[in-house]
Protein backbone atom coordinates (compact mmCIF):
# COMPACT_ATOMS: atom_id res chain seq x y z
CA UNK A 1 0.00 0.00 0.00
CA UNK A 2 2.49 2.68 0.76
CA UNK A 3 6.30 1.87 0.53
CA UNK A 4 9.13 4.05 1.77
CA UNK A 5 12.66 2.95 -0.70
CA UNK A 6 15.86 4.09 1.32
CA UNK A 7 14.37 7.47 1.79
CA UNK A 8 16.36 10.29 3.57
CA UNK A 9 15.16 13.74 4.66
CA UNK A 10 16.43 16.65 6.85
CA UNK A 11 14.87 20.08 8.00
CA UNK A 12 18.26 21.86 8.00
CA UNK A 13 20.82 21.12 5.15
CA UNK A 14 23.45 18.44 6.83
CA UNK A 15 21.30 17.32 9.45
CA UNK A 16 19.52 14.18 8.73
CA UNK A 17 16.73 13.01 10.76
CA UNK A 18 16.04 10.03 8.38
CA UNK A 19 18.52 8.57 6.58
CA UNK A 20 18.52 5.93 3.90
CA UNK A 21 14.94 4.36 5.45
CA UNK A 22 13.31 1.93 3.30
CA UNK A 23 10.03 -0.14 4.76
CA UNK A 24 6.50 -0.91 3.18
CA UNK A 25 3.39 -0.65 4.77
CA UNK A 26 0.69 -3.21 3.65
CA UNK A 27 -3.22 -2.85 3.11
CA UNK A 28 -5.02 -3.56 7.09
CA UNK A 29 -1.66 -3.31 9.09
CA UNK A 30 -1.46 -1.99 12.92
CA UNK A 31 1.93 -0.40 12.70
CA UNK A 32 3.26 1.16 15.93
CA UNK A 33 6.38 3.69 15.50
CA UNK A 34 8.29 3.39 18.82
CA UNK A 35 10.86 5.67 19.40
CA UNK A 36 11.93 8.39 21.67
CA UNK A 37 12.33 12.49 21.62
CA UNK A 38 13.64 13.92 18.08
CA UNK A 39 14.08 10.09 16.28
CA UNK A 40 12.15 11.14 13.34
CA UNK A 41 8.77 9.72 14.19
CA UNK A 42 6.72 13.28 13.28
CA UNK A 43 8.84 13.35 10.31
CA UNK A 44 8.36 9.98 8.90
CA UNK A 45 4.60 10.58 9.34
CA UNK A 46 4.65 13.84 7.23
CA UNK A 47 6.97 11.99 4.86
CA UNK A 48 4.02 8.72 4.82
CA UNK A 49 1.65 11.76 3.80
CA UNK A 50 3.43 13.52 1.09
CA UNK A 51 3.37 16.84 2.67
CA UNK A 52 7.23 16.72 2.29
CA UNK A 53 9.67 15.36 -0.44
CA UNK A 54 12.42 13.28 0.25
CA UNK A 55 15.96 14.42 -0.48
CA UNK A 56 16.86 11.28 -1.65
CA UNK A 57 14.81 8.22 -1.90
CA UNK A 58 11.67 7.58 -2.92
CA UNK A 59 7.53 7.41 -0.87
CA UNK A 60 5.03 5.75 -2.99
CA UNK A 61 1.42 5.38 -2.54
CA UNK A 62 -0.13 2.49 -4.55
CA UNK A 63 2.32 3.23 -6.72
CA UNK A 64 2.12 6.25 -7.40
CA UNK A 65 3.68 9.43 -5.52
CA UNK A 66 1.49 10.32 -2.39
CA UNK A 67 -0.24 13.31 -3.67
CA UNK A 68 -3.04 14.24 -5.30
CA UNK A 69 -7.30 14.10 -4.35
CA UNK A 70 -7.45 10.36 -4.48
CA UNK A 71 -4.83 10.51 -2.36
CA UNK A 72 -5.69 12.84 0.28
CA UNK A 73 -9.32 11.19 0.47
CA UNK A 74 -7.57 8.30 1.32
CA UNK A 75 -4.69 9.21 3.73
CA UNK A 76 -5.60 11.27 6.80
CA UNK A 77 -3.11 12.71 9.28
CA UNK A 78 -3.39 13.21 13.00
CA UNK A 79 -0.68 15.66 13.80
CA UNK A 80 1.14 15.79 17.37
CA UNK A 81 0.06 19.46 18.40
CA UNK A 82 -3.68 19.27 16.90
CA UNK A 83 -4.24 23.27 17.18
CA UNK A 84 -2.79 23.35 13.71
CA UNK A 85 -5.34 21.29 12.19
CA UNK A 86 -8.31 23.43 13.13
CA UNK A 87 -9.71 26.76 11.45
CA UNK A 88 -13.67 26.41 11.21
CA UNK A 89 -15.99 28.72 13.21
CA UNK A 90 -17.39 25.47 14.51
CA UNK A 91 -16.68 22.12 15.65
CA UNK A 92 -19.29 20.99 13.67
CA UNK A 93 -18.28 22.86 10.35
CA UNK A 94 -14.31 21.37 11.58
CA UNK A 95 -15.95 17.61 11.41
CA UNK A 96 -18.06 18.34 8.09
CA UNK A 97 -14.76 20.03 5.93
CA UNK A 98 -13.32 17.02 4.77
CA UNK A 99 -16.69 15.27 3.79
CA UNK A 100 -17.92 18.32 2.39
CA UNK A 101 -14.97 18.81 0.32
CA UNK A 102 -16.07 15.09 -1.30
CA UNK A 103 -19.30 15.86 -1.69
CA UNK A 104 -20.60 13.19 0.65
CA UNK A 105 -24.70 13.57 0.88
CA UNK A 106 -24.28 12.31 4.14
CA UNK A 107 -22.20 14.70 5.36
CA UNK A 108 -24.82 16.08 8.51
CA UNK A 109 -24.55 12.04 10.21
CA UNK A 110 -20.96 11.28 9.96
CA UNK A 111 -20.76 14.82 11.46
CA UNK A 112 -23.20 13.64 14.44
CA UNK A 113 -22.16 9.79 14.58
CA UNK A 114 -18.23 11.08 15.22
CA UNK A 115 -19.06 13.31 17.76
CA UNK A 116 -21.09 11.23 19.34
CA UNK A 117 -18.87 8.57 19.25
CA UNK A 118 -16.09 11.29 20.74
CA UNK A 119 -18.50 13.03 23.31
CA UNK A 120 -18.54 16.24 21.43
CA UNK A 121 -22.09 16.69 20.45
CA UNK A 122 -22.31 19.46 23.14
CA UNK A 123 -19.47 20.95 21.71
CA UNK A 124 -20.45 20.69 18.35
CA UNK A 125 -21.10 24.59 17.95
CA UNK A 126 -18.26 26.17 19.79
CA UNK A 127 -15.56 27.35 18.18
CA UNK A 128 -12.33 24.88 18.05
CA UNK A 129 -9.68 27.39 19.71
CA UNK A 130 -11.33 27.49 22.76
CA UNK A 131 -11.38 24.25 23.82
CA UNK A 132 -8.77 22.42 25.69
CA UNK A 133 -5.73 20.41 24.68
CA UNK A 134 -7.57 17.37 25.03
CA UNK A 135 -10.61 18.49 23.20
CA UNK A 136 -9.10 19.73 20.18
CA UNK A 137 -7.41 16.42 19.89
CA UNK A 138 -10.78 14.62 19.91
CA UNK A 139 -12.20 16.76 17.06
CA UNK A 140 -9.33 16.24 15.10
CA UNK A 141 -9.39 12.57 15.27
CA UNK A 142 -13.18 13.23 14.53
CA UNK A 143 -12.54 15.35 11.65
CA UNK A 144 -10.13 12.72 10.38
CA UNK A 145 -12.44 9.31 10.83
CA UNK A 146 -15.65 11.27 8.73
CA UNK A 147 -13.95 11.06 5.66
CA UNK A 148 -13.24 7.36 6.69
CA UNK A 149 -9.30 7.11 5.45
CA UNK A 150 -8.13 4.16 4.45
CA UNK A 151 -4.61 5.03 5.53
CA UNK A 152 -4.69 7.10 9.13
CA UNK A 153 -1.59 8.51 10.47
CA UNK A 154 -1.50 9.03 13.81
CA UNK A 155 1.32 11.21 15.75
CA UNK A 156 1.14 10.85 19.43
CA UNK A 157 -2.12 9.85 19.66
CA UNK A 158 -2.27 9.45 23.14
CA UNK A 159 -0.63 12.52 24.17
CA UNK A 160 -3.77 14.71 25.56
CA UNK A 161 -6.57 12.04 25.65
CA UNK A 162 -8.12 10.78 28.53
CA UNK A 163 -7.81 6.76 29.14
CA UNK A 164 -11.24 6.16 28.39
CA UNK A 165 -10.53 8.22 24.82
CA UNK A 166 -7.65 6.20 23.96
CA UNK A 167 -9.41 3.00 25.00
CA UNK A 168 -11.83 3.98 22.56
CA UNK A 169 -9.93 4.81 20.03
CA UNK A 170 -7.95 1.54 20.13
CA UNK A 171 -11.15 -0.68 20.44
CA UNK A 172 -12.32 1.75 17.40
CA UNK A 173 -9.13 1.13 15.19
CA UNK A 174 -8.65 -2.47 16.13
CA UNK A 175 -12.41 -2.91 14.94
CA UNK A 176 -11.89 -1.17 11.36
CA UNK A 177 -10.15 -2.17 8.42
CA UNK A 178 -8.17 0.80 7.95
CA UNK A 179 -4.86 0.31 8.00
CA UNK A 180 -3.18 2.27 10.64
CA UNK A 181 0.36 3.60 11.59
CA UNK A 182 1.11 5.18 14.67
CA UNK A 183 3.67 6.79 15.93
CA UNK A 184 4.12 6.88 19.97
CA UNK A 185 6.47 6.61 22.51
CA UNK A 186 3.95 4.76 24.95
CA UNK A 187 4.46 1.39 25.50
CA UNK A 188 1.45 0.40 26.70
CA UNK A 189 -0.81 1.86 23.57
CA UNK A 190 1.71 0.19 21.50
CA UNK A 191 1.10 -3.04 22.74
CA UNK A 192 -2.70 -2.42 22.17
CA UNK A 193 -2.61 -1.45 19.55
CA UNK A 194 -0.42 -2.26 16.86
CA UNK A 195 0.36 -6.11 15.53
CA UNK A 196 4.03 -4.86 14.01
CA UNK A 197 6.26 -2.49 15.56
CA UNK A 198 8.83 -0.27 13.62
CA UNK A 199 11.23 1.16 16.22
CA UNK A 200 13.25 3.81 15.68
CA UNK A 201 16.94 5.19 16.59
CA UNK A 202 18.55 8.26 16.38
CA UNK A 203 19.04 9.61 12.69
CA UNK A 204 15.81 7.51 11.90
CA UNK A 205 17.35 4.55 11.69
CA UNK A 206 15.10 1.66 11.73
CA UNK A 207 16.38 -0.58 14.63
CA UNK A 208 13.86 -3.10 14.29
CA UNK A 209 10.09 -4.52 12.45
CA UNK A 210 8.48 -7.04 13.21
CA UNK A 211 5.97 -8.27 15.90
CA UNK A 212 5.11 -5.94 18.72
CA UNK A 213 5.18 -8.48 21.41
CA UNK A 214 8.27 -9.73 20.81
CA UNK A 215 10.31 -5.74 20.57
CA UNK A 216 8.36 -4.83 24.01
CA UNK A 217 10.18 -8.21 25.31
CA UNK A 218 13.65 -6.94 23.75
CA UNK A 219 14.55 -4.75 26.55
CA UNK A 220 18.09 -4.56 25.16
CA UNK A 221 16.55 -3.15 21.67
CA UNK A 222 13.80 -0.61 24.08
CA UNK A 223 17.36 0.17 25.32
CA UNK A 224 19.18 1.28 22.10
CA UNK A 225 16.17 3.15 21.38
CA UNK A 226 15.99 5.47 24.32
CA UNK A 227 12.72 3.72 25.74
CA UNK A 228 14.26 1.96 28.48
CA UNK A 229 16.53 3.24 31.32
CA UNK A 230 19.07 1.65 33.87
CA UNK A 231 17.84 1.68 37.36
CA UNK A 232 20.31 1.42 40.23
CA UNK A 233 19.37 -0.76 42.93
CA UNK A 234 20.23 -1.83 45.95
CA UNK A 235 19.75 -5.16 46.97
CA UNK A 236 21.13 -6.40 50.35
CA UNK A 237 23.60 -4.24 50.47
CA UNK A 238 24.93 -4.96 46.93
CA UNK A 239 24.16 -2.37 44.56
CA UNK A 240 23.51 -3.16 41.21
CA UNK A 241 21.75 -1.98 37.68
CA UNK A 242 18.72 -3.61 35.81
CA UNK A 243 17.36 -2.52 32.88
CA UNK A 244 13.40 -1.05 33.39
CA UNK A 245 10.74 0.38 31.11
CA UNK A 246 8.29 2.68 32.82
CA UNK A 247 4.61 3.01 30.84
CA UNK A 248 4.76 -1.36 30.37
CA UNK A 249 4.14 -3.80 33.03
CA UNK A 250 4.58 -6.61 30.37
CA UNK A 251 0.73 -7.93 30.53
CA UNK B 1 33.34 35.61 6.04
CA UNK B 2 35.41 32.29 5.92
CA UNK B 3 38.64 32.14 8.23
CA UNK B 4 36.80 34.78 10.36
CA UNK B 5 35.97 34.26 14.08
CA UNK B 6 32.25 34.72 14.69
CA UNK B 7 32.80 37.89 17.28
CA UNK B 8 34.68 39.67 14.12
CA UNK B 9 32.03 38.74 11.87
CA UNK B 10 29.37 40.30 14.31
CA UNK B 11 31.60 43.95 14.26
CA UNK B 12 31.94 43.47 10.67
CA UNK B 13 28.13 43.07 10.27
CA UNK B 14 27.71 46.04 12.82
CA UNK B 15 30.17 48.11 11.27
CA UNK B 16 28.58 47.49 7.79
CA UNK B 17 24.97 47.01 8.35
CA UNK B 18 24.09 51.50 8.55
CA UNK B 19 26.32 51.45 5.70
CA UNK B 20 23.30 52.37 3.67
CA UNK B 21 21.49 54.70 5.31
CA UNK B 22 24.27 56.57 4.16
CA UNK B 23 23.87 56.17 0.31
CA UNK B 24 21.19 57.89 -1.27
CA UNK B 25 21.77 57.06 -4.87
CA UNK B 26 19.78 53.86 -5.86
CA UNK B 27 22.36 52.54 -8.40
CA UNK B 28 24.88 53.01 -5.46
CA UNK B 29 22.58 50.73 -3.32
CA UNK B 30 21.43 48.30 -6.23
CA UNK B 31 25.62 47.86 -7.02
CA UNK B 32 25.98 47.09 -2.83
CA UNK B 33 23.57 44.34 -3.49
CA UNK B 34 25.01 42.95 -6.04
CA UNK B 35 28.09 42.56 -3.78
CA UNK B 36 26.52 40.80 -1.16
CA UNK B 37 24.88 38.43 -3.54
CA UNK B 38 28.15 37.50 -5.18
CA UNK B 39 29.91 37.10 -1.79
CA UNK B 40 27.05 35.21 -0.25
CA UNK B 41 27.87 32.35 -2.02
CA UNK B 42 26.05 28.98 -2.93
CA UNK B 43 23.16 30.71 -0.24
CA UNK B 44 22.84 33.64 -2.21
CA UNK B 45 19.12 32.73 -3.64
CA UNK B 46 17.78 31.10 -0.92
CA UNK B 47 19.01 34.14 1.12
CA UNK B 48 17.67 36.48 -1.06
CA UNK B 49 14.47 34.76 -1.22
CA UNK B 50 13.86 35.10 2.38
CA UNK B 51 15.06 38.50 2.54
CA UNK B 52 11.98 39.42 -0.12
CA UNK B 53 9.65 37.12 1.39
CA UNK B 54 10.30 39.11 5.07
CA UNK B 55 10.02 42.87 3.88
CA UNK B 56 7.00 41.74 1.29
CA UNK B 57 4.05 42.73 3.18
CA UNK B 58 5.64 46.12 5.44
CA UNK B 59 7.61 47.28 1.49
CA UNK B 60 4.41 46.55 -0.33
CA UNK B 61 2.16 48.46 1.98
CA UNK B 62 4.29 51.36 2.63
CA UNK B 63 5.34 51.75 -1.45
CA UNK B 64 1.44 51.61 -2.10
CA UNK B 65 0.75 54.63 0.18
CA UNK B 66 3.51 56.41 -1.52
CA UNK B 67 2.11 55.96 -4.54
CA UNK B 68 -1.54 56.61 -3.73
CA UNK B 69 -0.23 59.77 -1.78
CA UNK B 70 2.01 61.01 -4.91
CA UNK B 71 -0.94 59.84 -7.16
CA UNK B 72 -2.95 62.68 -4.89
CA UNK B 73 -0.22 64.94 -5.33
CA UNK B 74 0.18 64.64 -8.78
CA UNK B 75 3.72 63.44 -8.71
CA UNK B 76 4.75 59.74 -7.45
CA UNK B 77 8.75 59.74 -6.58
CA UNK B 78 9.94 57.03 -8.12
CA UNK B 79 13.59 57.65 -7.51
CA UNK B 80 12.57 57.49 -3.36
CA UNK B 81 10.63 54.15 -3.77
CA UNK B 82 13.27 52.24 -5.44
CA UNK B 83 16.21 53.65 -3.22
CA UNK B 84 13.60 52.96 -0.03
CA UNK B 85 13.11 49.37 -1.29
CA UNK B 86 16.69 48.83 -1.69
CA UNK B 87 18.13 50.01 1.29
CA UNK B 88 15.56 48.13 3.20
CA UNK B 89 16.14 45.14 1.26
CA UNK B 90 20.24 45.29 1.64
CA UNK B 91 20.21 45.74 4.99
CA UNK B 92 17.62 42.81 5.52
CA UNK B 93 19.79 40.72 3.17
CA UNK B 94 22.35 41.65 5.52
CA UNK B 95 21.15 40.21 8.58
CA UNK B 96 19.86 37.22 6.85
CA UNK B 97 23.54 36.49 5.20
CA UNK B 98 24.94 36.93 8.98
CA UNK B 99 22.55 34.49 11.05
CA UNK B 100 22.99 32.14 7.98
CA UNK B 101 27.31 31.99 7.95
CA UNK B 102 27.77 33.11 11.72
CA UNK B 103 26.72 30.83 14.92
CA UNK B 104 25.25 34.12 16.90
CA UNK B 105 25.82 32.49 20.05
CA UNK B 106 29.45 31.90 19.60
CA UNK B 107 29.62 35.46 18.03
CA UNK B 108 28.06 36.78 21.75
CA UNK B 109 30.20 34.41 24.13
CA UNK B 110 31.03 36.45 27.11
CA UNK B 111 28.56 38.77 27.34
CA UNK B 112 25.84 36.77 29.14
CA UNK B 113 23.12 39.93 28.89
CA UNK B 114 22.77 39.64 24.84
CA UNK B 115 23.43 35.77 24.97
CA UNK B 116 20.77 35.33 27.33
CA UNK B 117 18.56 37.81 24.94
CA UNK B 118 19.65 35.99 22.40
CA UNK B 119 18.77 32.40 23.20
CA UNK B 120 15.55 33.55 24.32
CA UNK B 121 14.88 35.23 20.68
CA UNK B 122 16.59 32.51 18.96
CA UNK B 123 14.31 29.84 20.78
CA UNK B 124 11.23 31.56 20.23
CA UNK B 125 11.74 31.89 16.62
CA UNK B 126 12.41 28.66 15.82
CA UNK B 127 9.21 27.38 17.86
CA UNK B 128 7.32 30.22 16.38
CA UNK B 129 8.49 28.50 12.65
CA UNK B 130 7.72 25.26 13.62
CA UNK B 131 4.11 25.77 14.67
CA UNK B 132 3.68 27.82 11.47
CA UNK B 133 5.11 25.10 9.42
CA UNK B 134 2.99 22.88 11.03
CA UNK B 135 -0.38 25.25 10.27
CA UNK B 136 0.81 24.71 6.86
CA UNK B 137 1.38 21.36 6.45
CA UNK B 138 -1.82 20.59 8.35
CA UNK B 139 -3.94 22.52 6.07
CA UNK B 140 -2.44 20.93 3.10
CA UNK B 141 -3.21 17.74 4.67
CA UNK B 142 -6.64 18.48 4.89
CA UNK B 143 -7.37 20.26 2.00
CA UNK B 144 -8.51 16.81 -0.23
CA UNK B 145 -9.50 19.44 -3.18
CA UNK B 146 -8.02 22.63 -3.73
CA UNK B 147 -9.48 24.63 -1.04
CA UNK B 148 -11.99 27.72 -1.19
CA UNK B 149 -11.20 31.24 -0.40
CA UNK B 150 -12.79 31.67 2.52
CA UNK B 151 -11.60 28.44 3.75
CA UNK B 152 -7.82 29.81 3.12
CA UNK B 153 -9.12 32.87 5.30
CA UNK B 154 -10.35 30.80 7.99
CA UNK B 155 -6.89 29.11 8.21
CA UNK B 156 -5.05 32.33 7.98
CA UNK B 157 -7.23 34.14 10.61
CA UNK B 158 -6.91 30.50 12.75
CA UNK B 159 -3.51 30.52 12.50
CA UNK B 160 -2.89 34.10 13.64
CA UNK B 161 -5.34 33.53 16.32
CA UNK B 162 -2.48 31.06 17.30
CA UNK B 163 0.75 32.87 17.10
CA UNK B 164 -1.14 35.72 19.21
CA UNK B 165 -2.11 33.30 21.61
CA UNK B 166 1.34 31.27 22.06
CA UNK B 167 2.78 34.64 21.73
CA UNK B 168 1.02 35.73 24.86
CA UNK B 169 1.70 32.74 26.60
CA UNK B 170 5.00 32.18 25.80
CA UNK B 171 6.14 35.60 27.07
CA UNK B 172 3.91 34.79 29.99
CA UNK B 173 5.62 32.25 30.75
CA UNK B 174 9.25 32.98 29.63
CA UNK B 175 9.10 35.75 32.06
CA UNK B 176 7.99 33.70 35.09
CA UNK B 177 10.78 30.60 34.44
CA UNK B 178 13.48 33.15 34.59
CA UNK B 179 12.21 34.86 37.61
CA UNK B 180 12.20 31.48 39.01
CA UNK B 181 15.63 30.98 38.20
CA UNK B 182 16.53 34.70 39.50
CA UNK B 183 17.14 36.18 36.32
CA UNK B 184 15.39 39.48 37.33
CA UNK B 185 17.52 39.17 41.13
CA UNK B 186 20.09 41.85 41.61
Amino acid sequence: MLELDRVRFGWEEGKSVIDGLSLKIREGDKVVILGANGCGKSTLLKLMNGLITPQSGSVSYRGAAPKGRDFRAECALLFQHPEAMLFNPTVRAEIAYGPRQLELPDTDARVAHWAEALQLSPLLDQPPFLLSGGEKQKVALAALLAITPKLLLLDEPSASLDPATVGWLIDTLLDSDMTVVAATHNLSLAAELGSRCLVLGSGGRLLYDGPVAAALGNLALLEEAHLAHRHKHRHDGTLHTHLHVHDWDGS
Amino acid sequence: MAGMTARHALYLYLAVLPAPTFVHDPALLALGLLVALALAGAERWRILKRSLLAILAFNLSVSLGVVLVGLWRGHVDTDWLLLANLRVLLMVFLGFWFVARVNLLAALQGWPTATLVATLALGQARAFARLIRDFRLAFASRSIVKPRLLDRRRHAGAQAVALLDKAQVQSTEVALAMRSRGAFDA
